[in-house]
């Protein structure tokens, strides 16, 4: 990260796991990310690899019967490991805030979207419901809706999704929160509507001020928005480096086969997706040793014996990987 | 929304018609003949006939309905062959016991079932949902009329702090009055939360597990605020089934009515039926048909309003 840049997330070894006492099983393991403030840093991974949780774990947020834990998860300075749900719900929306991938069923169906963020408004800023009328028209403003008083009449299901996803990122930015979680924000987009939203996102981060952690399996996104890429796999993160380190030298085999998989799609004469052989292991089962041996192409015995550690193999690059370790 | 009232008006009215024929058709071919009925087993031949043609019973089918019929667009259905008094105004006042029963029964249904509902969705697999289950489950199993027996026995007959039987009598003051709707208020009342509670808890737990909820969370908002947005959710399909209850409480509780004595439309039906006095039977089954369809078609109202998708896309 840049010198003299505020840290606005510092995650150190979160864990997720799930199941009672005595039969837990770890889901997401050793995540440690430092993002600074008006920075951008990208989780990539194939669908399963532990992403989105990654993210709702940040939020507080993982589903039922599942635990988090980190030996440190600090949001603008402040310490979210100790917090009890209703304080949990304190800070949501005002110093971290989640985008999710699919912006037609983030909103409730059957209130007003002007009543949505009546409620968001009033909780995260203390307003009162006519000043949060005037703020709602502000931030519809901020996200380029035009006619902001008609849409606020409407309910989510009078919008397309584009629409929707610029409303949402209205109103998880409402209170200027340090931490966005952005989780595959224009996965669910037309293609043109992709670039337009992701543009908008870069835009409110520069001037709301805040962090951003991109949750994506597009590559080409990551490395047009993010300044430091995560790449995980089996709920862990194998390899980490600044984007343009990372695009110009990567080095986890897994890391090289997803690069592979863009270069193909985006050379002429292959229209097919293409991707890699074989899937990854369920989260709660990733084998012995290194998760990716099975799909390897340079796996040897030594990759199944032990979990390989992350290892710097140059200045803020890390890989987890035996043939990095020599 | 006026085409849609004016449509549900037209299909109450042919309801009604095609249940008006078919009331008569079944009485024609029931067994029994109301003028032996009413004479009783000692009646000549002779005196029979002269009931019959008292009665309207010696005209043809065909020209007995057109009568009716044309007296019934009038809200004139006849006069009960059994008390001789017009059947419009014996059944307006058994449905005034029947609703005031009903609206009590109701009151504390809601009342017993929303909380219930809502804290069975709200810890879902806990063991106070366990129990609340348990509770619903007893409350649909246990059949009514040993469920009206079992708290007859208990509060009327072992505490003697109920009235076992009937509604009182007229001009009573309205506590007196209140309480001879307790017992079977509550009779009704018990498998009504049950339905209510069970699907609150299918309802609202699954809202709670839709994106929306996860998006609410996200932005901060209390939890009281979620489970309220969610439940406005939930209210919609639960809507319908509750409807369907109300429509079938007011259509008249036959066994509830039967063990109490309570002289409602319930009550009425079986007393006509077994007395074939025609006239009352036709009437109190025309009633609960027009009741029925009038509940649904305000089911139907309330739902357009609470839900905007099809109030906005009729669909
Ligand atoms: N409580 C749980 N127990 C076991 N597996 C779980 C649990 N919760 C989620 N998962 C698994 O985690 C995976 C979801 O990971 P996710 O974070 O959504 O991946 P990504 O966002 O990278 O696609 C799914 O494969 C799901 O089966
Ligand atoms: S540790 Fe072995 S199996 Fe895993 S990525 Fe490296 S070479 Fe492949
Ligand atoms: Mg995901």
């Amino acid at each position: 990260m840049a010198a003299g840049t505020e840290t606005v997330l510092d995650v150190e070894n979160l864990r997720v796991s799930s199941g009672a006492r005595g039969e837990r099983r770890v889901l997401v393991r050793g995540v440690s990310l430092t993002v600074g403030r008006r920075r951008t840093v990208a989780l990539v991974g194939e669908s399963g690899s532990g992403k989105t949780l990654t993210g709702l774990a940040l939020m507080g947020l993982t589903p039922a019967g599942t635990a988090v834990a980190a030996e440190r998860l600090l949001v603008g300075g402040v310490d979210l490991t100790r917090m009890s749900e209703p304080e949990f719900a304190r800070v949501r929306g005002r110093r971290i805030a989640m985008v999710f991938q699919n912006p037609m069923e983030a909103l409730n169906p059957v209130l007003r979207v002007g009543h949505q963020f009546s409620q968001v408004l009033t909780r995260n800023l203390g307003v009162s419901r006519s000043d949060a009328r005037d703020r709602a028209r502000e931030l519809l403003d901020s996200v380029g809706v035009s006619d902001a008083r008609r849409r606020l009449g409407q309910y989510p299901f009078e919008m397309s999704g584009g629409m929707l996803q610029r409303m949402m990122i209205a109103l998880a930015l409402a209170a200027e929160p340090d931490l966005l979680v952005a989780d595959e924000p224009t996965t669910a987009l037309d293609t043109t509507l992709q670039a337009q939203v992701m543009a908008l996102l870069a835009e409110r981060r520069e001037d709301v001020g805040m962090g951003m952690v991109l949750v994506s399996h597009d590559l080409g996104l990551v490395a047009e928005y993010a300044d430091e890429v995560n790449v995980m796999y089996a709920g862990r993160v194998v390899e980490r480096a600044p984007t343009r380190e990372m695009f110009a030298s990567p080095v986890h085999p897994y890391t090289l086969a997803l690069l592979r998989t863009v270069r193909e799609i985006a050379s002429p004469g292959t229209d097919r997706l293409s991707s890699i052989p074989g899937s990854p292991p369920p989260l709660d089962d990733p084998g012995s040793g290194c998760a990716f041996a099975p799909r390897c192409s340079f796996a040897t015995a030594e990759c199944t014996a032990v979990v390989p550690e992350l290892k710097g193999v140059a200045e803020g690059h890390d890989v987890a990987c035996v043939r990095s370790e020599r | 929304m006026w085409r849609f009232a004016l449509v549900r008006t037209g299909q109450l009215l042919v309801t009604l018609f095609l249940a008006s024929v078919a009331v008569f058709l079944v009485i024609e071919h029931a067994p029994g003949d109301p003028a032996q009925v009413q004479l009783g087993l000692s009646a000549t031949p002779a005196e029979i006939a002269v009931e019959r043609r008292k009665l309207g019973l010696d005209a043809s089918v065909m020209h007995r309905y057109v009568v009716w019929l044309g007296q019934a667009l009038h809200l004139d259905l006849g006069r009960s062959f059994a008390t001789g008094l017009p059947v419009t105004r014996t059944i307006v006042t058994a449905f005034g016991y029947t609703l005031r029963l009903d609206v009590l029964a109701i009151v504390l249904g809601i009342a017993l079932g929303l909380p219930l509902g809502i804290a069975a969705a709200l810890r879902r697999g806990s063991r106070l949902d366990a129990g609340i289950s348990a509770f619903a489950a007893l409350g649909l199993s246990v059949p009514v009329f040993a469920m009206g027996t079992l708290l007859i026995l208990v509060f009327a007959v072992h505490f003697k702090v109920m009235p076992a039987a009937g509604a009182g009598v007229p001009g009573q003051s309205v506590l007196s009055s209140l309480r001879y709707l307790v017992l079977p208020a509550a009779t009704l009342a018990i498998p009504f939360a049950a339905v209510l509670a069970r699907y609150l808890r299918v309802e609202l737990g699954e809202a709670m597990e839709q994106p929306y909820v996860l998006t609410a969370r996200s932005l901060g908002l209390r939890r009281r605020t979620v489970v309220v947005n969610a439940w406005r959710n939930a209210m919609i399909p639960t809507i319908t089934v509750m409807g369907i209850q109300v429509g079938r409480l007011l259509a008249g509780a036959i066994i509830t009515e039967t063990v109490f004595s309570y002289p409602g439309i319930g009550y009425l039906t079986v007393q006509s039926i077994q007395s074939l006095d025609y006239p009352v039977v036709e009437g109190v089954l025309l009633l609960g048909a027009a009741v029925f369809l009038l509940v649904m078609f305000v089911v139907d109202v309330v739902i357009g309003f609470a839900s905007p998708r099809m109030r906005i896309e009729g669909a």
